[in-house]
């Protein structure tokens, strides 16, 4: 497809349209800066591929032929449009958008050795050796890894086996540590704690052996002290003179003694009794006796007075009882006269209560009119008929009546079909209903019972009573209160007349009491003696006196009974009271007054008697006493110069030891002292025994050295509490732990991350093997067709090769020496050359043989003379071999050596297009004077 | 009256389980409450509230050798318990415990370690009259032991009570030998009637004629360690006869489960993202159900959900899995959370790759070679050891050094089966645009 003609009506950056029309082969297209060239060219691309030129600005008309055929493009606004033969028709299949660049080149596509589109075509290259298949973007996209992939995971993993290493070298630090200083630190502390506890031995030790040097000493001193110092007190002349004074005591103490034992035996033979002293309990008995015969004789005394006195009261009694009644019989139970009591109070009640009945009976009235009864009830009856008949209701109440009836019914029945089941209905609303029915029917009735007046008159005339004065309302019911007054009279005539009845009944039961009390007034007089012809109160007495006749009687013969007892009582505690006075030599004792007082006498002579004995015994034992506390003295004044190992009563010696006696004491005290100084450090040391021997020099040392172990107990004990507070702080830890999961959790990432790798290997692996394969199948056509060109852009001296890899690669094989080029490595105009036929072939392979213009906008003006005739020669190879090529410059001298070319190639002369001019034209056509 | 024998295998104190969900943290469970160190004392209350006669360990009582303060601090402090109970301890020393275990001997006399510097030695077990057991042991001396330790196992006096062998070694292993290496057949000659091992973390019951069992770790620190997880209570009878049952005890516990996500609505990415979210809660339930009855102690249960499946677009669904807030999402069974703690996607799109393989373009080769790769043969070794020679350029990097020998990594044709059916759908998305732009 070749342009012919380009009308340009407005894109932007042209203000006035113009038109240029362009020959089938090459056109120069020449204009200096600003005159259009790159907007024609971006009108030629907008029109093919509008999207590269954007925007609603864009006016343009193209015209093209296609073989044989005429083509139009009208590009205005958005909308493109094409006609074929000068009719509307579809777009030709033109190559993509994306190839737009391989139409149109400009000197900076050309001369970069690596551009980006260059890179998107070799890559569309292997596409296109691989099927149209992009393997390579599916390795690329699914299969590929990050050049770092795992590299993050590997540095983490790196991290945490370091601290892992870190823990674990300092558990093996610590391990060490415990094993092995901790041991020996534990073994020093030991030492240092052994020490620590025998030094307070050792010094006990020390003092041992200071205090065992005195000793020696304060004993060398002791020795030069007489035998038997130890043995004085210090008070041995004190106590010699008290020893004297006290037996000087007991001397003259012995003849008191002897004279009161004198005394006490003419006391003795003063006193004396037949049988000794009495002892006290015997004596007290005997006076119990006389006091209890006192007694005796005072209460018989006072009962033979009770006994005058009874006496007489009993006299008296008989007397008063026989001359009242001389009928009386003496001999009368008591019981009998209890009954006479009960009698007399039953009696008088018996007569109270008939007086009472009598009483009320005398009080109820007589009735008179029982006849009449059953008339009365017969009339009245009639009159209440007659009254309740003329009581009919008035007509408004009667329709009341209906209406509540019926609305009763009506509500029963609307409640029972809305609210309520049957079972309610029937429970509920049946009572409501017959209560209203209740309530209304009489006065219904009542309306419908006129005719009963009339029989109720005729009853009443029945009763033959006198009639109302007259048959109205007011008449009959005074006539019927007079009946009900006459009524109730009889009524209370009948209660009158029961009342009556019992009253009498009352009576009969007391009469009949009264003769049974009779029969036993007759059997209380016999009893009593006394005449039935007597009152009750003759009775009474009589009973009175033979009562309290028989009481004094009976209190006469106890008094009696109680007064020979006590005198015989007496007389035998009064024999007895004799016979202990007259065995202790004092007889004649008659009475109880006598008895006391010889008791009396007799107990002072026995109290002397004892005494005077005990007197004497006293004396004799004291007088023993004395004398063996006069031989003990004697013996302890011997003792005291024996003790001192002095001769007897050697005062003198005694003297002069006693004088030297403190000092020796206080060497005495010091020796002791010292020996229980010496006894208690020896006690203290008694785990040690190997300390008590020892010398004072030995001990000292042994104490130092001691001192100096124990002085490292404390460093010890905080190394060794500072190991085991590490220990002791890893075993509650979980460092170890956590770093071999952190560690273990990041070698899983790692793992992961190595899957991820080796299925992106084996991806790609497979889709190389199968593009490889496939290449080998089917080279493209589209490198065959670059291939060619290349060859002859460069007369046969380069041959084309495509390197697989990423990103993949063009080189230029010299053909002489089969070496192959870099794009880098080649010279410009063969690099520009390569590019060139790989465009040009890949734009004609894609657009399937539809071959495009080619623009190239001054796409030499920065080439070097070899470079400029190395694309020149291209494009002329492309022009001689069918396609139309636009070449744009600012340059005449570019222009001109192509031109030269074409001559030089033989290639027909080239269309030249000034665009300057070509503007001019345009713009002069479209002036109205130019019609 | 029988005798009860509690066997604790594995029991790695001074680890804990990673990669846990930051919402467990919010819902105060925090890792070391799901650790071995919980699962010990767990152990301890309840082999002190049921009364057993002994507990006995075989090896990696510890994880780190030199962790003589942390770890070594609960084990002693839990040894010294259960001896002041009156429970016997016995144990014997595996490749973490030659220095532990030693020093606990020393500090707790009562501790009975057995086959100290890798010396065969028994110990009876015999708390009443009647009721014997004889436990003969070995211990590791030294970290790496490349030698059967059966081999030093002479012949043993014959005994009318049951004996039980302890070793903590690799069975048949491939660790190069370091590991107390032993094969089965010496395990079915050795004179003890029942063998109780240390060393792998998953139980397993050995296929040999003589009764074998790995016991698996107390508590499991990897997800793939699925399962009750705690110690063994082998209760021998007044007759001889013998019971073992597994007392779940483990504070942490893992499970896998499956997720089909065939027919996932992928109309839209809400839709799809509402479904998938939907099938992976309704698996969490599916474990809650499954596992409920034997929860023991758990406190947490991880999961790892495995999408399978043939779908339309698994374009869509990879990239809703790498959705994080997915991760968040978490089921609670009588108070305990089950969390996904891996989403492992396998599911495939729905590819005829004997159809697709008809042609000779990129797509058709790349089915070939898939094709290839799930029937075997030449063609599939070919392209195996082609692909394993680029896979060490990668798998050599001195990137990974950091791994454990133990930390998974993909078989090569399995490599090759995710990422060509990942490349496969690439290349038919492609396919479709040139048939569209052919077509206009």
């Amino acid at each position: 497809m070749k342009l012919t003609r380009l009308h340009i009506r407005k894109i932007p950056g042209i203000d006035a349209p113009f038109t240029v029309s362009f020959g089938t082969g090459l056109n120069l297209v020449s204009g200096p800066n600003a005159s259009g060239k790159t907007s024609l060219t971006r009108a030629f691309q907008g029109v093919l591929w509008p999207d590269t030129v954007p925007g609603t600005g864009v006016d343009i008309d193209a015209a093209w032929t296609d073989q044989d055929a005429e083509l139009r493009t009208e590009r205005s606004g958005r909308r493109v449009r094409w006609q074929r033969d000068g009719c509307d028709a579809a777009a030709p299949h033109l190559p993509g958008r994306q190839l737009a660049p391989c139409y149109v080149l400009g000197a900076r596509d050309l001369l970069q050795d690596k551009s980006a589109t260059d890179l998107g075509l070799a890559r569309e290259i292997r596409r296109q050796m691989a099927g149209g298949f992009d393997v390579q973007r599916i390795a690329q996209e699914h299969f590929t890894i990050a050049r770092d992939h795992g590299r993050e995971v590997k540095s983490a993993l790196e991290e945490r086996r370091d601290s892992l290493t870190a823990v674990r070298s300092d558990f093996r630090q610590l391990s060490m540590e415990e094993d092995q200083n901790l041991v020996e630190l534990l073994r020093v502390q030991s030492t240092a704690q052994e020490a620590q506890a025998m030094l307070p031995d050792l010094q006990v030790a020390v003092e041992l052996a200071e205090s065992r040097r005195e000793l020696d000493s304060a004993e060398s001193a002791l020795r030069g002290f007489p035998s038997g110092m130890d043995q004085l007190q210090g008070d041995e002349l004190d106590r010699l003179a008290e020893i004297g004074q006290d037996l000087a005591r007991q001397k003259a103490a012995l003849g008191e003694w002897e004279a009161a034992i004198q005394g006490a035996q003419d006391a003795r033979r003063k006193n004396a009794l037949p049988e000794g002293p009495i002892p006290g309990p015997e004596l007290q008995a005997s006076e119990a006796r006389a006091r209890r015969l006192r007694d005796l004789e005072n209460e018989v005394r006072t009962r033979r007075e009770e006994v005058d006195n009874r006496r007489a009261a009993a006299d008296r009694a008989q007397k008063e009882l026989a001359g009242q009644n001389p009928r009386t019989n003496l001999d009368i139970e008591l019981p009998a006269l209890e009954k006479l009591d009960q009698y007399l109070s039953r009696a008088e009640s018996t007569r109270q209560h008939k007086a009472s009945l009598q009483g009320s009976l005398d009080l109820l009235p007589r009735s008179e009119h029982l006849k009449n009864e059953e008339a009365l009830d017969i009339g009245a009856n009639a009159l209440r008929d007659w009254l309740a008949a003329a009581g009919r209701m008035p007509w408004w109440q009667r329709r009341l009546a209906v209406a509540l009836f019926g609305c009763a019914g009506a509500g029963a029945g609307v409640a029972a079909g809305m609210f309520l089941p049957l079972q309610e209905l029937q429970t509920t609303l049946a009572p409501i209903a017959g209560a209203l029915a209740f309530a209304t029917l009489p006065m219904i009735i009542g309306g419908v019972s006129k005719d009963q007046r009339y029989y109720a008159k005729d009853a009443f005339e029945k009763s033959k009573l006198d009639a109302p004065s007259e048959w109205s309302r007011n008449a009959v019911r005074d006539r019927l209160s007079e009946l009900e007054v006459a009524l109730a009279e009889i009524e209370l005539a009948k209660k009158h007349e029961e009342r009556r009845q019992y009253l009498n009944e009352r009576l009969n039961e007391i009469t009949k009491e009264e003769v049974e009390l009779r029969g036993q007034r007759k059997a209380l007089c016999d009893a009593t003696g006394v005449d039935l012809k007597d009152n009750d109160l003759g009775l009474v007495d009589i009973a009175r006196r033979v009562k309290t006749w028989r009481e004094a009687a009976t209190a006469l013969a106890e008094s009696e009974a109680r007064l020979k007892t006590g005198e015989e009582r007496c007389a035998s505690l009064q024999n007895e009271v004799a016979q202990f006075l007259e065995r202790h030599g004092f007889p004649d004792s008659h009475d109880a007054d006598q008895a006391a007082a010889r008791l009396e006498e007799l107990k002072e002579r026995s109290r002397a008697l004892r005494e005077a004995e005990s007197d004497e015994e006293d004396g004799r034992r004291q007088l023993e006493r004395t004398h063996e506390r006069t031989r003990e003295l004697e013996k302890r004044i011997t003792t005291v110069y024996t003790t001192a190992k002095l001769r007897d009563r050697d005062q003198d010696e005694m003297r002069h030891r006693l004088r030297r006696l403190p000092e020796y004491r206080n060497w005495r005290h010091e020796v002791d002292r010292l020996r229980g100084q010496a006894r208690a450090y020896q006690a203290k040391l008694s785990s040690h025994p190997e300390l008590q021997n020892l010398g004072l020099d030995e001990v000292k040392r042994r104490e130092a050295e001691t001192r100096d172990l124990a002085g490292r107990l404390a460093t010890t004990s905080g190394d060794i509490g500072k190991i085991q507070e590490r220990i002791g702080q890893a075993r509650q830890g979980h460092r170890l732990e956590e770093a071999l999961a952190a560690m273990r959790e990041t070698q899983e990432g790692l793992g992961e991350a190595r899957e991820v790798a080796l299925l992106c290997e084996a991806g790609r692996f497979l889709l190389q093997d199968v593009e490889q394969e496939f290449e080998q199948e089917s080279r493209p056509s589209v490198l065959r067709r670059a291939m060619k060109l290349f060859h002859e852009f460069t007369r046969g001296q380069y041959l084309l090769r495509f390197v697989e890899g990423d990103p993949p690669e063009f080189q230029a094989m010299e053909v002489g020496t089969g070496r192959p080029h870099s794009l880098a490595e080649l010279s410009d105009g063969v690099r520009v050359q390569l590019l060139l036929a790989v465009r040009l072939a890949f734009a004609s392979e894609a657009a399937g043989g539809f071959e495009l213009p080619l623009f190239l906008d001054d796409a030499l003006a920065l080439a070097d003379v070899d470079t400029f005739r190395a694309v020149s020669e291209a494009v002329l190879a492309l022009v001689a071999g069918g396609r139309q090529v636009f070449y744009m410059s600012a340059r005449p001298e570019g222009l001109e050596h192509l031109k030269a070319l074409c001559l030089e190639w033989g290639i027909e002369a080239p269309t030249t297009v000034d665009l300057t001019k070509a503007r001019e034209l345009s713009e002069r056509r479209s002036r109205p004077d130019a019609a | 009256m029988s005798l009860r024998l509690l066997f604790v295998g594995e029991m790695r104190l001074g680890s804990r389980p990673t990669g846990l969900p930051r919402h467990l943290a919010e819902r105060n469970i925090q890792a070391k409450e799901l650790s071995p160190t919980v699962a010990w004392r767990n152990v301890q209350n309840w082999a002190l509230e049921n009364g057993v006669d002994a507990v006995v360990l075989t090896g990696d009582v510890v994880e780190s050798p030199e962790d003589r303060f942390e770890a070594f601090a609960h084990l002693a402090h839990g040894v010294r318990r259960l001896v002041r109970a009156g429970i016997r301890v016995v144990g014997v020393a595996g490749e973490n415990d030659v220095v532990a275990l030693p020093l606990l001997a020393d500090r707790v006399p009562d501790f009975r370690l057995l086959g100290r510097g890798g010396n065969w030695e028994t110990e009876t077990i015999e708390p009443r009259p009647g009721e014997k057991v004889e436990l003969v042991g070995w211990s590791f001396p030294s970290r790496q032991v490349g030698s059967n330790p059966l081999e030093s196992l002479g012949a043993l006096p014959d005994v009318d009570h049951p004996r039980f062998g302890l070793l903590h070694c690799d069975v048949d292993g491939k660790e190069s030998g370091r590991c107390a290496p032993v094969p089965a057949q010496a395990l079915q000659g050795a004179p003890v009637d029942a063998w109780f091992l240390g060393h792998k973390p998953q139980p397993e019951v050995l296929g040999i004629a003589k009764p074998a069992r790995y016991l698996g770790s107390l508590t499991g620190l990897d997800p793939a360690e699925t399962g009750a997880h705690g110690p063994l209570l082998v209760t021998v009878g007044s007759t001889g006869e013998v019971v073992a049952e597994t007392i779940a005890l483990s504070p942490m516990r893992w499970e896998a489960e499956t997720v089909s996500v065939a027919g996932i609505d992928t109309s839209t990415n809400y839709a799809a993202e509402q479904d998938l979210k939907g099938r992976l809660l309704a698996a969490l339930h599916r474990v809650g159900e499954r596992t409920a009855p034997e929860m023991g102690e758990a406190r947490a249960v991880g999961c790892t959900l495995i999408l399978t499946g043939e779908i339309a677009s698994s374009r869509a669904v990879r990239s809703l899995v790498r959705d994080p807030q997915l991760m968040g999402l978490y089921e609670e069974w009588d108070g305990v959370p089950f969390f996904i703690r891996r989403i492992d996607d396998r599911s495939t799109p729905e590819l005829d790759l004997v159809d697709l393989a008809q042609g000779a373009d990129p797509p058709a080769l790349l089915a070939r070679r898939l094709l290839a790769l799930k029937q075997g043969g030449r063609a599939s070794d070919e392209l195996l050891a082609m692909a394993d020679l680029n896979l060490e350029t990668v798998s050599g990097d001195p990137l990974w050094s950091g791994l454990q020998a133990s930390q998974r990594a993909f078989e090569t044709r399995e490599l090759l089966l995710r990422a060509g059916t990942l490349a496969l759908e690439e290349l038919l998305v492609q396919r479709a645009t040139i048939e569209k732009e052919t077509i206009r």
